[in-house]
């Protein structure tokens, strides 16, 4: 039985090589993105706490309510622990997580 | 004024921006240890401050969280005032009719003639809020309500509030009839003022009509009748000898030098004899080691302060013995004796 020696496979041509599309530049645009777009998960994630919070004190869903709805002191120390996870999260990525340094 | 009750978008990027202040203050302090742990210390530093940051820069230039650090600071800095603005347009509908009311009361607010604001003020982005501080039409209420009592309070030590009340009690006499608050702006210091001298004339002059426009409703709000200028401290255009007291809380930093000593030539020659001044700003540099310095110098830079190191170098005292004042005195307040105070007298 001969052994068949795979080919290596050619590169396709339509792929580029070596493509870098941001330039060094640009990092400080990227750490702005990354803030940014952490700013908006927590508002998310404050959004679905404070609706949780209000359906359950309802039973249906009010968007103005949730609007005009006055953080109680345990939740707020719950909202400031999930924002302080999430932005530790982010800035572990970045290798500068507060608490671990 | 009552706490606003935000939309929950404006309140969860307030709080956010609280998050974010928070995390750069314990990087602020991991960045400090880092550098300990480098050899820089108060005793290590460079004598010239411009080479104390670059010390910091080249040591630190392969620690990932020195750049971090940085970058959430600019961060901060370029974005509370603005999310603090979007977060008080969703609510702008219920709030601006409250504001209007209180435009009318017992507090006078004179614009002057429309002369030119000079550039040192003009073209300086305070705090780096975007636009200065007149950016938009309730920019007062932005930065009276939201910015300083949400986040300022917040990320400072101790009550920023009760030092300022702390400030108005250092004048020595409490039967002033007049009283003069150089960038009384949106009415922090001139509060505590009224409140701390219930008897007296409270005026107060700023270049930013924005600003005076809350104080006015601060004021008005009250029901205390303050006459408000927009003007520049330095020429105010008040009669000589017509106020016991002139004062003013953390203005110096803002400006240059010169117009330092013009303000201090001006608050001269508004006073009657044997009236006072208490001027209270950021620690003198000559004060503080080598580590503090640095450290102010740090975050003046990256906050849009671009006066406070000249303001900061200025041998205040000096300066008052020049013009002519004397009794002159200087001081910090605790708890964390981040505030200095000139208290000086005009000869009677």
């Amino acid at each position: 039985m001969t052994a068949v020696t795979p080919t290596k496979p050619e590169r396709p041509i339509s792929e580029p090589v070596g493509r870098r599309i941001l330039t060094s530049d640009q990092l400080d645009d990227v750490g702005e993105a990354i803030l940014a777009l952490t700013r908006e998960v927590y508002v998310l994630t404050d959004r679905l706490m404070v609706l949780e919070a209000v359906l359950e004190k309802r039973g249906i869903a009010v968007q103005a309510e949730v609007d005009r709805f006055i953080v109680p002191p345990d939740l707020q120390a719950k909202l400031n622990d999930k924002r302080d996870k999430i932005i530790g999260a982010v800035l572990s990525a970045l290798k500068s997580d507060p608490s671990r340094l | 004024m009552d706490t606003p009750i935000l939309a929950q978008r404006g309140r969860a990027s307030v709080d956010f921006q609280a998050g974010i202040n928070k995390a750069s203050g314990m990087l602020h302090a991991a960045m400090e240890a880092e550098m300990a742990a480098r050899g820089i210390t108060a005793q290590t530093m460079p004598a010239d401050i411009d080479e104390r940051h670059a010390l910091v820069e080249e040591r630190l230039s392969d620690w990932p969280a020195f750049k971090v650090r940085q970058m959430l600071g600019e961060w901060a800095s370029k974005n509370h005032g603005v999310m603090c603005r979007q977060a008080f347009e969703e609510i702008q509908d219920e709030v601006i009719p409250q504001l209007k009311a209180l435009d009318e009361g017992p507090t006078t607010l004179d614009y002057g003639k429309g002369e030119q604001a000079p550039s040192y003020w003009s073209r300086v982005w305070f705090h780096r809020t975007t636009g200065g501080w007149d950016a938009s039409d309730y920019n007062g209420y932005v930065h009276g309500e939201l910015v300083h009592k949400m986040l300022v309070a917040k990320a400072y030590p101790g009550d920023i509030f009760a030092t300022r009340r702390l400030a108005a009690s250092k004048a020595p006499r409490r039967d002033y009839k007049r009283i003069l608050d150089m960038g009384a702006s949106s009415g922090h210091y001139t509060l505590p003022l009224a409140e701390t001298f219930p008897d007296s004339e409270i005026w107060g002059i700023d270049l930013s009509p924005r600003m005076l426009e809350h104080a006015r409703r601060v004021a008005n709000e009250r029901g205390m009748a303050w006459k408000l200028i927009v003007g520049q401290a330095e020429d105010t255009g008040l009669p000589a000898g017509s106020f016991g007291l002139v004062t003013s809380f953390i203005l110096f930093h803002e400006i240059p030098p010169r117009i330092i000593r013009a303000i201090l030539e001006e608050a001269y020659r508004l006073l009657e004899p044997g009236g006072d001044i208490v001027m209270t700003d950021v620690p003198r540099y000559h004060d503080l080691d080598a580590m503090s310095v640095w450290r102010y110098d740090w975050l003046a830079r990256w906050g849009g302060e671009p006066y406070w190191r000249a303001s900061a170098s200025m041998d205040l005292i000096g300066t008052a013995r020049e013009i002519g004042f004397e009794n002159i005195e200087a001081f910090t307040m605790p708890p964390a004796h981040n505030y200095y105070v000139l208290r000086a007298h005009k000869p009677a």
